[in-house]
């Protein structure tokens, strides 16, 4: 497995990417986000937030440097870093639980997958889900399975995109529950601030590709007139 | 060993193996009545056995028939191997009658077959089978993303549907035409989208082209005997027959 060292969590730097029908989607992006930080990336539909994290992963290929926990190579990376797509559906396409939360382990070659499973269930609270179908869960259900998929790969980093969308109240305060006792660094797309105010140590706010400002979530949401400038 | 999940506690490959095997002896037979109902029968024990309900059978005969019919409907019409027979004033052909008729009493025996194999195998399990069974990986891949989403995808056109009604008021039949073709363009490029989205996700947990799965299942010795007994049974009613 991958040791953090003294290279930075995530490093990128002048990250442009631009859509298939010539759009701008990324504007020079630089981040830089020492190791064991929280950071919510905030912004409003559409300017990019999402696009960093599959760059992050190599799902999407733009041009500028990329280094996550040390590594240039998006094969290494994708084997120590866990992504939650925003949609749970997307995320899970085997016939049984079971098979969802053991893909990720037998493609990188882990062992003892079996109680990979099992472990990555109990932390997400779904212990005796392994048989079912995920068509038949419901949607907090899904998103719980959705993080056992990744949780069950051991990552050193967790990137997550809209984790608390679409949930319930309860569904969201549970979710944001165990995102917290979860001791992982995460990476959060959201536009849920309250989330980003609990959980992070820093707040990166998009608009239209680039980054327009940067700071702890103190500082960035407490200037409202600011935020609804840039849409949120 | 309960009646009522004799077949459910079977090895899903004995299961699948066994099905495949009557309906390939079911289509290459005689078409007899004799053997319709000798093969009916056995469908019938193991409906009994293992509680099947008759709605369930039926409801899966009456989706498929109509598919059967399309086939074989146009063959009394226009053959004209047999002697011609008039039935309630139409002039049909005898052999193509007789070959509509073996189509149907097949394709029903083989619906049948499958239904009960449904009914007792869990379909993660008939899929896990058919990997164990060597079937090529891109077949199983394809079974098992039309099982997880094809309900995801009707649930969408439905709704996609409603949006519609509550923002027309009927029109005229091409209109309606028309709009439903909307409906199904943007069902194909959200399910295209879909499909892309759930390609990021597989490549995200280090999918390279094959998906590999645990499977716990054994073959036991009662999943041998049932095999063998299976055998044993189909044979002799072909033979008979």
């Amino acid at each position: 497995m991958h040791r953090q060292g003294d290279h930075m969590m995530v490093d990128i730097s002048h990250l442009y990417y631009t859509y298939p029908d010539g759009s701008p989607a990324l504007i020079d992006v630089t981040i830089t986000i020492e190791n064991n930080c929280n950071v919510a990336l905030i912004g409003q539909n559409g300017s990019g937030k999402t696009t960093v994290l599959l760059n992050m992963l190599g799902v999407l290929k733009g041009k500028g440097k990329i280094c996550i926990l040390g590594e240039t190579d998006f094969k290494k990376i994708r084997e120590n870093v866990g992504m939650v797509f925003q949609n749970p559906d997307d995320q899970l396409f085997m016939p049984t639980v079971f098979d969802d939360v053991a893909f990720g382990p037998l493609n990188i070659s882990l062992d003892d997958v079996e109680n990979r499973v099992q472990n990555a269930l109990h932390s997400v609270g779904l212990t005796g889900f392994e048989k079912r179908s995920s068509s038949h869960l419901s949607f907090g259900e899904k998103k719980r399975v959705a993080m056992a998929t990744v949780l069950s790969m051991d990552p050193e980093l967790l990137i997550l995109d809209e984790p608390t969308s679409s949930l319930d109240p309860g569904g969201r305060r549970e979710l944001i529950k165990m995102l917290e006792e979860l001791a992982l660094p995460k990476i959060i797309a959201t536009h849920d601030l309250k989330l980003a105010a609990r959980i992070c140590d820093r707040v990166l706010l998009f608009h239209r590709g680039r980054i327009v400002l940067e700071g702890t979530p103190q500082e960035i949401l407490s200037h409202p007139k600011t935020l609804r400038t840039y849409g949120l | 060993m309960k009646l009522a999940n004799f077949n459910i506690s079977l090895d899903p490959r004995i299961k699948i193996i066994s099905s495949f095997f009557f309906i390939f002896l079911v289509t290459t037979s005689t078409p007899t009545l004799l053997s319709f109902f000798s093969f009916l029968s056995i469908e019938i024990s193991l409906i009994f056995i293992n509680k099947i309900p008759f709605s369930v059978i039926l409801k899966r005969i009456t989706v498929i028939f109509p598919f059967v019919i399309l086939v074989g409907i146009f063959l009394p019409f226009f053959s004209d191997k047999g002697e011609p027979i008039v039935i309630m004033g139409l002039v049909l052909d005898s052999w193509g009658l007789q070959r509509l008729i073996d189509i149907c009493m097949k394709a029903s025996l083989s619906v049948i077959s499958l239904t009960i194999l449904l009914e007792t195998t869990a379909f993660p399990d008939i899929v896990k089978g058919l990997e164990l069974l060597k079937v090529p990986q891109l077949m199983i891949i394809i079974i098992s993303f039309i099982y997880r989403y094809f309900t995801i995808i009707l649930k969408e056109g439905k709704r996609m549907k409603i949006a519609r009604d509550v923002r027309s008021t009927g029109g005229p039949f091409s209109w309606q035409l028309k709009t439903m073709g909307n409906i199904l363009g943007q069902l194909f490029i959200r399910s295209f989208e879909r499909s892309e989205h759930i390609y990021h996700a597989m490549i995200v947990r280090g999918y390279s082209g094959t998906i590999q799965t645990m499977t716990t299942f054994h073959i036991s010795v009662k999943d041998i005997l049932f095999f063998i007994g299976v055998c044993i049974v189909l044979c002799t009613v072909r033979v008979i027959t």
